[in-house]
Parts: C-alpha cells; structure tokens; sequence
C-alpha cells in the first residue's frame, strides 16, 4: 500500500499513481462555512483549512512545515482609529491597513501606508525584522510539529500551529507529502509590494532600482538562510514561492522588466534548493500569468497554482504549451460548482486528460467561495473520486 | 523633434521630472495652455491607455505616466485659470459599500484626470447615499462604480437603482469595472460602459460620450 506521500511524488515526475493524489481544494472561506452550517453541514469549525474535511472524505493532505519567513519580531497589533464599521491598524507586517470589523476575510483591506519607503527604511527594517532570528522562526514547537509529523494541512496561517483531536494524532509523520512555503515573504515581487506597497514598488522599478535590486537580493540570501535551517530538522517534498503577481487582464509588472530584474534571484534559490536535493518548486499567483510562466521556467521553478479560469487561464492549453516541464495544480473552475450538476461535471471532464498524462493535480483553481453550497461541495469531491477512480 | 514632441515623448516614458521643464519652454515657444493639453498631453495619455489595454505597457508604465501627466496639468493649472482642462464632462468615481479596495480605481481617477476630465473621486467603501449626494451636487456627465470582490460587487446594481429611483440616472453614463465585473454584468445592469482595465477606461468613456447627447 503506498503512501499519500508516494502517491504525490509520483504524479509530481509524471507517473501513475494509484489511486492519484486529490486534495480538492486548498482553502475554504470563512464565510462558506456559514452558509455550509445552514445547509446541512455540522461538521468541527473549518477554519481556512476546512479541518476534518479531509478525513470526511478520505482526501490526501498536504503538510506545511514552514516557519515565518517575514518579519520576526513581527509588529505590534495597533488600532490606529475605528468606527462603528472599520477599523485602522497597523498589522503583523508593520502596514497600516483599514478593514471591516465583519466579515474580514472575504472583503480585502485598503493598504493605507506601507513599512518602508527609501533605501535606509529598508536597511533598518531588514536589519531589525528580517534577519534570521532562528530561535524565533524554529521554535521549540515548530521543532516538536515537523518531528511528528502534527502541522496543519494545506496553508493559510502565518505560523504552524498543532493541528486538534484525531487529525493530529492520526498521521504517521512520513505518511503526508510536505510542503515548505515561504508565503508571503518568500517571491520577488509579492514580498517587496509588502513592504513598499504596490504603486511605490512600480515606481522603484524605474525611480530607485538600486533598491528594488537591493531588497531583491535580501530576500534571496534570507529565504536560503531560513530554508537551510528548516532542513535541519525536516525534510519537504516541494518548495512554494508566493507572488499574486497578476490580475485578469495579465501581470502588474511586464515580463521584460521582470525578467530583468527577478529572474537572477529566483535562480540562485532554486540552484541552491536543487543542490540540497529539492526536485519540485512551485509558485502561486492568481490571475493571469501566460506572460510570466515562461520567466519562472528559465528560473527552475517546475510547478504552479492555482490556473483562475475567471482570469483565462486554462491547465489543458497550458499544458499544450509547456508539456511535461512544468506540473499542474488546480485549475477546475470553482464558479461551475455553484450551478453544480453537469456544468460541474463537464469542468471536471474537461482536465481529467491531464490526470492521465501525469503532473498534474485536479483541484478547485482556489478557496472555496460562499456561493458553492454545502451539497454542491459533496456533489464535487465525490465526482472527482470516482473520476479518479478513488470511491 | 519639437518641444511638444519631447513632452509627449515624456508623458509616454513616464519621464515626471522633465515635463514641467519641457511645459515651461513650450510654453516659452508660443504655444497656448490648451493647445497643449489638446494636442500633446491628452493624446500622449490616450495612447498610454491603448498600450496598456493591448498588453504592451503594464502598471508601473501606467503609474509613471499618469504621475507625469499630473506634474504637467499641475504647471499649467494656473494659466488655465477660468478655462476647463480639457473635457469639460465631470466624472464621479467610487468603490461601492463594503469594500475598501481603491489601486484600480485610482488608477482609473488618475488616467481620466489625465484625460482632462474632473473626476469626483468618493473614495471607497462609498454608501449609496454619498453616490446620490455626489451626483445632485455635482452633475456628473459619467458615474463610475468599482468593486473588487463577487461579495461586493451586488452593491453596484443596488447604488444605480437608488440613483434611478432618484431620478438621476437620465442623461448620463454609468461605467463599472473591478475584478469581478464583466461585460455580462455590465449588460445585466443595463450599464453602458465596462471598462477591464484602467487603460481601456478613458477610451470607452470617450467613446460612450461621443454616442450620447451631452446632459442636463
């Protein structure tokens, strides 16, 4: 009997794995578990995560075993100002923010000023919060979590926490495949946007790239640093860049500029993470990213997530294009699974090829939004499943 | 190459320190304040816009060349004096209630602005009644609606009924736009204008404009 973990490497170097890996989603609205415990759902609380789905449904997990790559200490939490519906506080990553009191995860904060905004600020703001600080980012309970194998599956929180009751007692550490991602400090043009704010980080492309270079080459030499110290206490089967670089109508920066600018630092990572034996990394970024993946593939990075069809981006023409170099996951149009039913199953139809050519894992192409019902969701899973070959 | 076409050049490349410099000797050669809105600056941001819209300039092109476009229309704000920059048809822009997400219609703001157009910016998480306000107090020519989210976005259909209801749609162009918003939604809406981007948006309004007869 082979493991989820072997199971997932297999797909990953295009072999057949039976039965194939399937996660079905990697992140579920806080707000669709309210309309979920309306429509029959009564489940433990989901969380980002939707903890106890995947023993629900006999799903494979994903395990992170990351620490936080950003700033450490992080800032203080500070209400700035509020009112009856917002409130102004500076956040963990030292950006002062604005955001409804309610409902804060699916409305998105107004980024009011960010951390830095010249050469020195970043020299000090590096020097005080970015640097290794490994008794903080490897703690003694992140040590105690990767050794047991008890991490949370999938993503979302800033730092591993234990996962509660029979999930984390389940597991055999090496029974999950396990995932190292930098999150949102890990890339070269998502970090950078959080500490200068997206139209001044546009602006220092032209106006000061001496700092973009300067901050650029930080980030490489720090997420080698941190990543050498994960490695002495786990190893992972994938390492996950984050970026969230592009928008429906295509990237925020062109690939000329970005290329010029990113490329060398995403390959000095990735020549460093291959010298340590880590055959797969991946990279998320929403939107419309054609005109970035062939930058990312001269980088070494060999997997992306999560291919939004709302933004055009289709896994079975990608794969035309890119064939076996690069490794596919995602990609099924959530929005069909609020009609559900055939147009469902005719999305789902659509990518199944691609499960047979290897390299590619069927999932929702992101979080589950609150207009997928509760019915709807089982509808899915259990379809994708004996697609798969799985009920 | 005339002044005029190195300021056009400069908008273009985003090239914000020159072009007051390049205004001022322009301006020093004879040619009028309108004349150079008209003929220099405002083309120059159209074709912004188009490049942008065809995927050849992206945001930080976008960005710089509005922030150029400012630093000109600041030089020549004061010769104009008594005279509207440009277009004469306001706009009042807002992100609709419940979401606070303001980069694209910033943008939006500034690439119109740049246009020559006055834009009422609301700001975000603008409620139905600031919308209504706004329109009574400043007879907007266009009323432009932005969200970012699908759990937003229901609020742009609910803010142009109560500005229906008001009796203050008639005569104008209603624009939406955001990540969410499509064509469809636009069609849906019985909105006239959908712009996908901040590049596309001045071109439409423009072009909605030109369909119509101006309002009251």
């Amino acid at each position: 009997m082979t493991t989820s973990r072997e199971r997932f490497l297999k797909t990953l170097n295009f072999e057949q794995a039976g039965p194939p890996w399937f996660r079905a989603y990697a992140f579920v609205w806080p707000e669709t578990e309210l309309v979920w415990r309306t429509q029959g759902y009564e489940g433990p609380e989901l969380g980002w995560h939707g903890e106890g789905l995947p023993q629900r449904f006999g799903l494979d997990e994903l395990l992170r075993v990351d620490p936080w790559y950003g700033p450490v200490p992080e800032f203080e939490y500070q209400v700035i100002e509020e009112d009856d519906r917002t409130k102004l506080y500076i956040n963990h990553e030292g950006i002062l923010m604005r955001e409804f009191k309610e409902h804060t995860d699916t409305s998105m904060p107004q980024f009011v000023k960010f951390p830095v905004s010249t050469s020195e600020e970043f020299e000090k703001f590096a020097a005080e919060r970015l640097a290794l600080h490994a008794e903080q980012r490897l703690s003694d309970t992140w040590k105690r979590q990767v050794a047991t194998g008890q991490l949370h599956a999938v993503a979302g929180a800033a730092n591993i926490t234990a996962v509660s009751g029979e999930a984390a007692a389940a597991p055999p550490a090496d029974e999950h495949p396990r995932l190292c991602w930098a999150d949102r400090w890990g890339g070269f043009f998502g970090s950078l946007r959080n500490m200068l704010g997206v139209q001044n980080l546009c602006m220092a492309f032209y106006d000061n790239p001496k700092l973009v270079e300067r901050m650029m080459e930080e980030r490489a030499d720090r997420v080698i640093e941190i990543t050498e110290e994960v490695m002495k206490y786990t190893d992972f089967d994938v390492f996950w860049y984050w970026e969230d670089m592009a928008y429906k109508a295509g990237p925020l920066v062109g690939p000329k500029l970005y290329r010029q600018f990113a490329l060398k630092h995403y390959r000095r990572v990735n020549d460093w993470l291959r010298s340590r034996g880590v055959k797969h990394i991946g990279l998320d970024s929403d939107g419309d990213i054609r005109l970035l993946i062939p930058i990312w593939l001269d980088s070494g990075i060999n997997m992306l997530w999560p291919f939004e069809r709302q933004s055009g981006m289709d896994v079975v023409k990608v794969r035309e294009e890119y064939g076996h170099d690069l490794i596919l996951m995602g990609g099924i149009d959530k929005r069909t699974l609020v009609p559900g039913g055939k147009t469902m199953r005719r999305e789902v139809d659509r990518v199944m090829p691609l499960v047979e050519d290897g390299g590619y894992i069927p999932e929702l192409d992101h979080s589950v939004p609150p207009d997928v019902s509760w019915p709807n969701f089982i509808e899915f899973v259990e379809y994708v499943q004996l697609r798969l070959g799985r009920g | 190459m005339s002044t005029t076409d190195d300021l056009y050049d400069a908008i273009l490349d985003g090239h914000r320190a020159e072009v007051a410099g390049l205004v001022q000797k322009a301006l020093d050669e004879g040619v009028a304040p309108m004349t150079i809105v008209e003929e220099t600056l405002r083309p120059a941001m159209g074709e912004v816009g188009e490049l942008f819209s065809r995927g050849e300039f992206f945001l930080p092109q976008l960005v710089l060349s509005a922030a150029a476009m400012k630093n000109a229309t600041d030089h020549l704000r004061p010769l104009l004096a008594g005279q509207a920059l440009g277009r004469q048809e306001t706009v009042v822009l807002g992100t609709v209630q419940g979401d606070v997400h303001d980069i694209g219609k910033n943008l939006v703001s500034a690439t119109l602005e740049g246009a020559g157009y006055r834009v009422v910016d609301l700001g975000v998480d603008a409620p139905v009644e600031k919308f209504v306000e706004a329109v009574r107090d400043h007879n907007p020519a266009v009323v432009g609606f932005s969200a970012l989210l699908s759990t937003t976005m229901i609020n742009i259909p609910k803010t142009i009924q109560a500005l229906e209801e008001a009796g203050l749609r008639q005569g104008r162009v209603f624009a939406v736009g955001g990540a969410p918003v499509t064509q469809r939604n636009a069609d849906e809406w019985g909105v006239e204008v959908y712009a996908a981007d901040a590049g596309t948006a001045v071109r439409v309004i423009n072009e909605a404009l030109a369909r119509r007869p101006m309002h009251s």
